[in-house]
């Protein structure tokens, strides 16, 4: 060790390495908790929405709450009530209505409990997410710790009159068996069939009912098996496919499922494993103060103002980061993004900037795009190119069926985010009492939810887009700002309509995150088009798929 | 650069592919970088994941074409400061290293794998003063300049230069007289 130099060297090659099994524990840690998914499956609008949903924390509460829907529409298609089941075992069925719980646990860790007496249900899910519902309270309680400290609680029903109809005790095959039954005698329905088949085990006779999916692309996918004892009337085995995000996220394909019949079960959600000293966040019985529903009114009027069809450029002032254009037609969308490089990355692929509107649509038309994204109104397609100045970018596309387009990145809507609170329930709001004062011109609107809150600075002048959107966390007592929108520049359509020019986001120092201060500085502009000024085949998703490889599931 | 630059991209649309790879890529240094601050394996590990998982969640505050290393180096050097500054870990590992005991040992769990030459590196870093541990660490492990280093230090760039400078100068002396039987 002669000179200093031989001491850099030194600890320039001092190295460690890793363990592959431990690297595992780490990487699917990290990607279960950022929400990330595989790009290669049709569920990767699931972490879109995850995204959506993190960067709009208003939605956390009803995103989860569909999620629990979703979770719930499979268990009662598994627990339907048997209606379609026609029962002539009188006697027996009367012994078996003594069954208190049906238990399924999986190999997964995940277990569903069903209480058959009273129509409650829990489910603890592997990844830690636990569900509780209270049939006779139409009450559902979930516990997520990926959306903070809190339990939420709404109503998972909604019945004629409010009045919650009294719940009929179910044997375990009528609770378990009953959907699949009557499916496999009617031939399924929507999307779904399901066939019955004689199987055994040993020298026993049992039932086997497999359960098929038809996907986007017309592939008929065996998604689910359950076996059933027709001696015992008793659920035996179920095995479930993962969609591909879940398969990648829990890396297994499936997962396989056995039942039991306890005589006792969860009694709440703190059973299942949930911090009992949490707070409990209601979505329900909650009406909005009036002056909030007038904000709210005004705000979903002035979007639906907005006009259906237009061509949005959104491009950073910074110069080097993105450039996005968007083709509007209603419900369908087109979102092409692209790479500004650097001048050193390759000067044919540089878009100088400032840069006019136009400037930016001529460089668009000479670039390759990174990506694109788009809604035909029924399927979700995506696309992701190989970019000759950037390594690994390959060509590959995905089409997945889609509700609302909810699969599309969030940067695809640049009007919508202009009036992002329009998506929470505006009885969650309140009145912000102490704004500052540079913001005491606006409309200001609090959202709190445990240690989160976000405040909205709401511009009626500017057909009530907001100008500021604060992000606060609370740490150690303290309430401190995470990140801060601000929308400016205001202008008008030819019919009337604002939006803003420009939006400034600045992301605070977290000295717990060890990030730092950041930010982006964007320019947005809109083109109302009438609607033979499209491109053609802008909304042709098949034309879009051409010459890529594809997944639908 | 621009590998990188798509990579965060596709991270940031939720990518775990693409988040893998930015893990395969860094996770080595970082582990070196949080091994050569803290001078425990263990707690290495355990900062490193903690980044990781972090800076998952919180993806959407990464620029596209920041840099990412620095971004998580500076990550693990301000969580390797807190946890110094953890009263009840820090007396707990000084105690290990008073009582003779390994400062981590080896098992079937153990993620990170230490050359002998960083066990030595490391032997050597603890014995710096924390400030000059982490700007050498930061400087050549890290690839910081002096200005990045120095905004992390709240100092100026002259000292964080003279912490780098002393704190290799300290080593080298380290180091050689480790090299005597």
């Amino acid at each position: 060790m002669k000179s200093i130099h031989d001491v850099k060297s030194f600890f320039r090659s001092a190295g460690v390495s890793t363990n592959p099994a431990a690297d595992k524990i780490v990487l699917s840690d990290a990607i279960h908790a950022g929400g990330l998914i595989s790009e290669k499956h049709t569920a990767h609008a699931g972490g879109n929405l995850r995204r959506y949903v993190m960067r709009n924390g208003l939605k956390e509460l009803a995103v989860a709450a569909a999620v629990v829907i979703a979770l719930f529409v499979v268990m009662e298609h598994l627990g339907g009530s048997g209606k379609g089941v026609g029962l002539a075992w009188g006697d027996m069925r009367t012994a078996f209505l003594a069954q208190r719980w049906v238990h399924v646990k999986y190999d997964n860790g995940e277990e569903r409990w069903s209480n058959l007496q009273t129509g409650d249900l829990y489910c603890k899910q592997w990844d830690g997410r636990c569900v509780a519902v209270d049939h006779a309270r139409n009450i559902r309680q979930v516990y997520n710790p990926a959306f903070g400290q809190h339990i939420s609680e709404d109503r998972p029903a909604i019945y004629r009159d409010g009045v919650i109809p009294a719940w009929q005790p179910e044997t375990a095959w009528e609770s378990v068996i009953g959907w699949w039954e009557g499916m496999a005698e009617n031939g399924g329905a929507g999307n779904w069939e399901v066939e019955r088949h004689a199987d055994q085990s040993g020298s026993k006779p049992l039932a086997r009912f497999d359960c098929y999916f038809n996907d986007a692309a017309g592939r008929r996918l065996l998604i689910k098996q359950i076996w059933a004892d027709p001696g015992t009337r008793l659920p035996l085995m179920i095995w479930e496919r993962l969609q591909l995000a879940h398969r990648n996220e829990q890396k297994r394909e499936s997962i396989t499922g056995t039942f039991d019949f306890p005589q006792t079960g969860p009694a709440s959600l703190y059973d299942l494993g949930a911090p009992r000293d949490l707070p409990i966040v209601k979505s329900y019985d909650k009406t909005p103060a009036p002056s909030v529903a007038e904000v709210f009114e005004a705000a979903k009027t002035a979007l639906a103002r907005f006009p259906a069809r237009y061509r949005a450029i959104v491009w950073d002032n910074d110069g080097e980061n993105s450039v996005e254009i968007i083709w509007r037609d209603g419900a369908r969308v087109h979102h092409n993004h692209y790479f500004n490089l650097g001048t050193d990355d390759g000067p044919q692929y540089h878009l100088d900037l400032p840069a006019t509107v136009q400037e930016v649509v001529n460089w668009t038309q000479t670039q390759t795009p990174i990506s694109t994204y788009m809604f035909d109104g029924e399927r979700m397609y995506s696309r992701h190119y190989t970019h000759p100045a950037v390594r690994n970018t390959s060509d590959e596309a995905r089409v997945l069926r889609s509700r609302d387009g909810l699969g599309l990145p969030t940067d695809s809507r640049p009007i919508e985010d202009q009036w992002p609170y329009t998506m929470g329930d505006p009885a969650s709001f309140e009145v912000i009492a102490d704004a500052p004062e540079e913001l005491s011109q606006y409309i200001g609107l609090r959202i709190n939810s445990g240690d989160i809150r976000r405040d909205f600075y709401i511009d009626p002048e500017h057909d009530y887009i907001y100008t500021r959107w604060i992000w606060w966390k609370q740490r150690s007592g303290q309430w401190e700002k995470e990140r801060e929108y601000e929308y400016s520049d205001f202008t008008r359509l030819p019919e009337g309509q604002w939006y803003a020019t420009k939006r400034v986001l600045v992301t605070y120092p977290d000295p717990e995150r060890g990030t730092v201060r950041g930010g982006e500085n964007l320019n947005i502009d809109v083109k109302v088009l009438e609607e033979d000024d499209f491109p053609p085949d802008v909304f042709d998703g098949e034309k879009l798929l051409e010459g890529a490889e594809t997944e639908t599931y | 650069m621009l590998e990188e630059r798509y990579l965060v991209w596709r991270f940031k649309h939720g990518s775990a592919e693409a988040f893998e790879r930015i893990y395969m890529k860094h996770k080595n240094d970082l582990l070196k970088l949080a091994v050569v601050l803290l001078g425990d394996v263990h707690a290495a590990e355990d900062i490193v994941h903690d980044v990781f998982i972090h800076v998952a969640g919180t993806r959407d505050n990464l620029r596209v074409t920041g840099n990412l290393k620095g971004l998580l180096a500076t990550s693990v050097a301000n969580r390797a400061r807190n946890y110094r500054r953890d009263e009840y870990r820090y007396h707990d590992s000084l105690a290990k290293q008073t009582d003779g005991e390994p400062a981590s040992e080896s098992g079937p769990m153990q993620w990170a794998i230490v050359s002998e030459q960083l066990e030595r590196l490391g032997g050597a870093m603890v014995q710096l003063s924390y400030e000059q541990r982490e700007a050498v660490a930061l400087h050549l492990g890290a690839g910081m300049s002096f200005p990045e280093i120095a905004r992390i230090q709240n100092s100026s760039v002259n000292t964080v230069q003279g912490r780098c400078r002393y704190g290799l100068q300290k080593l080298r002396s380290l180091l050689n007289s480790e090299a005597i039987p």
